[in-house]
């Protein structure tokens, strides 16, 4: 029997806090979601009947924008080789363009024909691996990352299959824990290759030795240079399922709700940083980790308060709300492709594992530092989102698998593309803090007619070891003003208090293009992390 | 020769001349126009306010609203139905069973509903013989069928259900009756089969095959047979067969008439009121395509040839005591008479009274004969007598009674399947769940069922339905959790429940592959929580009781059945060798990274062909176990959530001593062969270290800085 106690702590795929353990209080204070209003339940902790009308709601919101995203999104499935589980993990793209898929069994499988989904041509390359989560190509190897090892993979006698399977990283400790996930690997300029390190979060076994009592970095994540050692890089991760890179080649995380992860985050990862999972900790009080904290943490209280007391506590860039924005994220693409994914330019999209969807997030660098806002983007997938990754068409490949987790999209694992149609939905592009407060900038001209009242909250989470966490300290948004530009592409919103520490959560009116089609998204969540300086 | 004599004549010619001897099917002839469900639901002594429901019955039934307008608000309740389509029906059946069918029908086909038209008037021969040259003239090309074989027939026509509505054979014993015991013959009279020996038997064969296509009212409904199996049934009901001779049509002598007269008179006597023709077979020699028939009877309505239902006299036509001539004769008996009357005079004189939706899918199961096969609340069901004859094909299933071969009991159907699935019962493909049960589903068309699904939905609708989150988005919707709960080791429903290949463990109960399709997941969670309140008579034990978190425990089983694809099976369905590594099958060597007892976390197997093992350990860059026989399971890897840590399956299980340099491990890489090699730098020097199957064991190489050792290990 499954022990129901394990669900306390979760990995990869992300419990979705539903059902036994009373975590569902962030929806409490939704009022309106995807353009469907309910009435706000005021009691902090909604009953799981209530939340399940929340999510019927939900649901019937997302079918009802189904067609809507099929006219600018295309999803299309690749047709699998038969009788493989392809559990879709690891997405790399190889420079002639094929791709190649890491499968959670522990297979490499490159397609020789991606940009044709009924007959993508796979051939398996690699197998026999521990888990594959990651996959990447790098100077001409393959590399995946399995449990325990990041292997760099080539095919020297260029019979199609692999015949070198290399130790590329290695050295973080494994206990046999089942959630001691490994993720990426992602290269940066220097040549460094990261893995992001799930925490342990279970029972050892006996059989790893050394490992079983203190297994090194969990909740790390941890670089190998290319003098091939390996050095602990940032701290403070519980489910680092995404990592990857923005167009300057700076790396994010995307970690899952939990213990000391109140929501799904969007993390700016670099050395000595820590972003609040107890776990990893004590390696922070070993002599060669660059994270310098207190031994200690405060428990129960909210994040803003953490971002001013917590020693060398790193708020994420972004807080993706519960539910509202999916309850697990993972894997992370960014849009490189020159407008051939639409307008989103240089902007990341994040996998999300219940929901099955894709999230989008834009980025800027206020007072330093990178923070920004999400906004859904597609969803319906048929499965867990995993890994992502662009094909060199510009279209998104999503892998996916729902191995010991739920997910909305009911088939156990597969691979699908998200397509752009050429058609440009009307969304906002960008949504940039302003010193008033925010600037939305569309990607096609507003029907000023259109303009209607914006209503919005902004609210905060708690830093504890509870898992999860409620949306905190809640407030209506005070907006004095909305202006449109004249030429409809940029709407200037004064907003009297801007919070630190909180999510400024909007719902836009429903505008419309000048050609009459519906602003697609109306929901918007920009974390303020800094205020525009004098 | 007046009709009546005529009709005697031919009666006792037919079955004298046709048969010297009858065929076993052949059942007491019935002589009045037969309607299954009005024999058997209603006797005479019904009391009127029952039996006016059998005459509305059998004014539909007998197509008497096809030329009899009725007023608009019983359109629906008493629309008429199809009659066979004549289009190729040259090709079914010779002149003269035409001519046999056309001049008398009740003669030719005991019990037929169609109506005889032709009393013996005045020109009445010519007319006949004109459309029996226009009939004949309607050829269909069919393609070829398989030989039938009789006997498997016989069987075939005994299980699979036709004897829910035709007779058993008089020379077949039910399968559980004692060769000495007596049986009790059908209580209710057989719907006749009295034109299959005339057929031929190609078109026969094409005819049990596909019915609709030649009767789409369905109430001949498809019984989804194979194309052999329905040639067997046609050489089963073609033994004993005699070519047909129509002595009194030859000794008319009538000259030919032509095509095209039969045509006509087709038209004029409106004989496609009740019989399609198909597409193009009207079109003879660039006519106007006929009216439909609807339209042609509202129009000969409106001419005044044809009375409205409430200009009827009720006691005269087809309902007097002694029916006059040149009016369509119909064969009704006593009781069908006092029906109709009641019917008509309710038709005159009261609108029609508005049926509740329960009511509405009574009316239809009854014109259909669902209930042939069915029970519903109560009504309907095979009569002990017929249900004897149901199959059942495999033995394990002997255990579950009744449910073994009878067709399910249909209370609370309307909340129990999905529309998906009603689809595919009512009308498509692949609606059978019970392979153990001989008896097919026949397939009614889609046109007399479809409307039933939202009746049902409605009818059987709780007011309070059972809450279920099927979202996939509640933490408990796992489906690894649905599979524990399914397993041997959970509430070990695989005990009784098959899932894709893999047979139940024990009694063969439906499989739940297709559960998530075919169930809405609100009876899903009612059947679970009380089985034999939802299912009376379910052999099913009620395993949710007490169980406190039986909500959530059924939504886990939901999730795992919903992802079944790919999941691996429940415990106790699922065989050990699922996942097994079989380097001999495989013909190759194979490298395997996991958890491995022996090795630890970074534990490498590799198995050879011929079933040598051995472990190499990443961290330590040594081999540290070899074994024999069966290599590894990847179920780990590849099924679980969890990752648990593998041991070697075979034998002789052999720990190699620990290494004694400090080594780093780098990798290894793979021969042309398959056989891996494995890198590691000793005391900082590079070493490459093989393992091959030699005699006596394995040969041990080991390259250092480019110097090679060798060794053999056997144990």
């Amino acid at each position: 029997m499954v022990d129901e106690k394990g669900l306390g702590v979760r990995g990869l795929g992300g419990e979705s806090g539903l059902g036994s353990t009373p975590v569902c209080g962030s929806v409490a204070s939704v009022g309106r979601w995807v353009g469907v209003s309910f009435v706000a339940c005021r009691k902090a902790v909604l009953k799981a009947t209530a939340l399940r009308d929340a999510l019927a709601l939900l649901l019937m919101a997302s079918s009802a924008m189904a067609q809507e995203q099929a006219e600018y999104y295309r999803t299309e499935t690749y047709e699998l080789p038969k009788g493989v589980n392809f559990e879709a993990s690891g997405i790399a793209v190889l420079p002639d363009g094929k791709l190649a898929v890491g499968l959670r069994k522990g297979e490499v499988w490159i397609a020789q024909n991606p940009g044709d989904v009924a007959k993508p041509e796979f051939k398996l390359f690699a197998s026999g691996l521990h888990e594959i989560l990651g996959l990447a190509w790098h100077d001409g190897a393959l590399y995946a990352t399995q449990r325990s090892e990041v292997t760099k993979l080539r095919d020297v006698d260029g019979d199609g299959k692999a015949d070198e399977y290399l130790s590329a990283s290695t050295g973080w400790g494994v206990s046999g824990a089942y959630h001691e996930y490994a993720y990426g690997p992602v290269f940066d300029k220097e040549g460094n290759l990261y893995t992001s390190l799930n925490s342990s979060m279970g029972k050892a076994w006996k059989g790893a030795g050394d490992e079983e009592k203190n297994p090194l970095w969990r909740g790390w994540v941890v670089r190998m240079t290319p003098e091939g050692k390996l050095e602990p890089w940032c701290a403070g991760f519980r489910s680092p399922c995404g990592i990857g890179q923005n167009a300057e080649g700076d790396i994010f995380i995307t970690d899952q709700q939990g213990n000391w992860m109140p929501t799904t985050p969007l993390m700016h990862a670099r050395k000595g940083a820590y972003f609040s999972h107890a776990e990893s900790i004590h390696d922070a009080m070993r002599p060669e980790s660059p994270v310098k904290i207190a031994a200690k943490q405060p428990d129960g209280i909210t994040v803003a308060e953490a971002m001013k007391t917590v020693q060398g506590y790193t708020p994420p860039a972004v807080w993706l709300p519960y539910v509202k924005m999916g309850q697990s994220g993972t894997g992370i693409a960014c849009d490189l492709s020159g407008g051939k994914f639409g307008p989103f330019e240089k902007q990341m999209f994040l996998g999300e594992f219940v929901l099955s969807g894709v999230n989008r997030v834009f980025l800027e660098k206020v007072g330093g530092e990178y923070q920004g806002a999400c906004f859904p983007f597609v969803d319906g997938l048929q499965c867990a989102a995993l890994g992502l990754n662009f094909l060199q068409d510009g279209s998104l490949v999503v892998g996916q698998s729902n191995r010991g987790w739920n997910s909305k999209g009911n088939r156990p694992f597969g691979l699908q593309r998200v397509v752009w149609t050429k058609k440009t939905p009307l969304e906002v592009e960008k949504m940039e803090l302003t010193k008033a407060g925010f600037r939305f900038t569309f990607t096609l001209p507003v029907d000023k007619g259109s303009m209607g009242e914006l209503t919005g909250q902004s609210y905060t989470y708690p830093f504890q070891s509870k898992y999860g966490g409620d949306e905190l300290d809640a407030k209506p948004l005070a907006i004095s003003s909305a202006k449109l530009s004249d030429d409809g592409l940029v709407l200037e919103v004064a907003c009297a208090e801007l919070r630190t520490g909180y999510v400024h959560e909007f719902e836009l009116p429903e505008l419309k293009a000048r050609d009459g089609a519906p602003l697609w998204h109306r929901m918007a969540y920009y974390t303020v992390n800094k205020l525009i300086a004098d | 020769m007046n009709s009546l004599k005529l009709g005697t004549f031919f009666a006792a010619f037919a079955f004298l001349g046709g048969h010297l001897q009858a065929h076993p099917l052949q059942a007491e002839p019935i002589n009045h126009a037969f309607v299954y469900t009005f024999d058997q639901f209603h006797i005479p002594e019904d009391p009127d306010e029952s039996l006016v429901n059998g005459g509305l019955l059998l004014l539909g039934e007998l197509n008497c609203t096809t030329c009899h307008a009725v007023p608009k608000a019983w359109e629906e309740r008493l629309k008429a139905k199809s009659g066979p389509d004549l289009s190729g029906v040259g090709s079914r059946l010779d002149p003269d069973t035409l001519w046999l069918m056309i001049r008398s029908p009740q003669s030719r086909k005991k019990g037929t509903q169609m109506p005889g038209l032709f009393a013996g008037a005045d020109g009445d021969d010519e007319k006949v013989e004109a459309l029996v040259e226009y009939l004949s003239s309607l050829k269909k090309d069919l393609p070829e069928v398989p030989a039938g074989d009789v006997e498997r027939g016989k069987e075939l026509y005994h299980k699979v259900g036709c004897v829910a509505c035709h007779e058993p054979a008089k020379d077949v014993r039910p399968p559980k009756v004692a060769a000495d015991a007596e049986f009790d013959k059908p209580g209710n009279a057989s719907v006749p089969i009295a034109l299959a020996d005339a057929y031929d038997f190609t078109a026969l064969s094409h005819f049990l095959k596909n019915p609709l296509a030649v009767r789409p009212s369905g109430r001949m409904p498809d019984m989804r047979i194979s194309a052999q199996e329905a040639s067997d049934i046609a050489a089963y009901l073609h033994i004993g067969r005699v070519a047909e001779k129509a002595a009194a049509r030859a000794a008319l002598k009538i000259p030919k008439q032509g095509v095209e007269k039969g045509r006509k008179i087709f038209q004029e006597m409106n004989c496609v009121a009740c019989h399609q023709m198909g597409t193009a077979v009207l079109t003879v020699a660039g006519s106007p395509e006929p009216a439909s028939s609807f339209a042609k009877a509202t129009e000969d309505t409106k001419a005044g040839t044809i009375k409205r239902v409430k200009d009827l006299v009720v006691d005269k036509g087809c309902l007097a005591e002694k029916q006059p001539s040149g009016t369509p004769r119909y064969d009704l008996n006593e009781l069908e008479k006092r029906a109709l009357k009641l019917a008509l005079t309710m038709v005159q004189n009261e609108d029609a009274p508005k049926l509740t939706v329960q009511e509405k899918v009574d009316w239809q199961m009854t014109r259909l004969n669902c209930y042939a096969c069915h029970d519903r609340d109560g009504k309907g069901g095979p009569e002990d007598p017929r249900a004897q004859y149901f199959g059942l094909n495999d033995s394990g299933a002997e255990s579950l009674g009744q449910l073994g071969n009878l067709p399910p009991n249909l209370d609370k159907v309307g909340r129990k399947l999905t529309r998906g699935w009603f689809e595919k019962v009512l009308w498509g493909k692949d609606g059978s769940v019970r392979p153990y049960m001989d008896t097919h589903m026949p397939s009614f068309g889609r046109e007399q069922t479809e409307m039933m699904i939202a009746w049902l939905n409605e009818a059987d609708a709780l007011e309070k339905p059972f809450e279920i989150d099927v979202s996939g988005l509640a933490k408990h919707h796992r489906a690894e959790a649905g599979r524990q709960l399914l397993g041997a080791k959970g509430l070990a429903c695989v005990a009784c429940h098959g899932l894709k290949d893999r047979k139940s463990l024990g009694p063969p109960v439906i499989r739940l592959t297709h559960t998530v399709e075919r169930l809405q997941p609100e009876y899903f969670k009612e059947l679970l929580l009380n089985p034999q309140v939802t299912q009376p008579g379910t052999v099913m034990p009620p395993m949710f009781v007490g169980r406190k978190k039986a909500d959530l425990e059924i939504e886990s089983i939901w999730t795992y059945l919903r992802e079944v694809e790919g999941q691996p099976l429940p415990e106790g369905l699922m065989s050990s060798e699922d996942f097994e590594l079989k380097p001999d099958e495989e013909k190759r060597v194979i490298v395997f990274r996991s958890f491995i007892e022996g090795a630890g976390t970074h534990g490498i197997g590799v198995g050879f062909p011929g079933g040598l093992n051995a472990l190499f350990d990443a961290k330590t860059s040594r081999w540290t176990v070899i074994w024999k026989g069966r290599f590894l399971d990847a179920m780990s890897n590849w099924q679980d959530r969890s990752m648990p840590p593998i041991k070697p399956l075979g034998t002789d299980v052999k720990t190699l001593p620990e290494a004694t340099g400090e080594r780093v491990y780098s990798g290894y890489t793979l021969g042309k062969d398959g056989v891996p090699t494995f890198r590691y730098r000793e005391d900082g020097q590079q070493v490459e270290d093989t393992l091959r199957p030699a005699k006596g064991g394995f040969e041990h190489v080991i390259s250092k800085n480019g110097k090679l050792t060798k060794e053999v290990l056997s144990w």
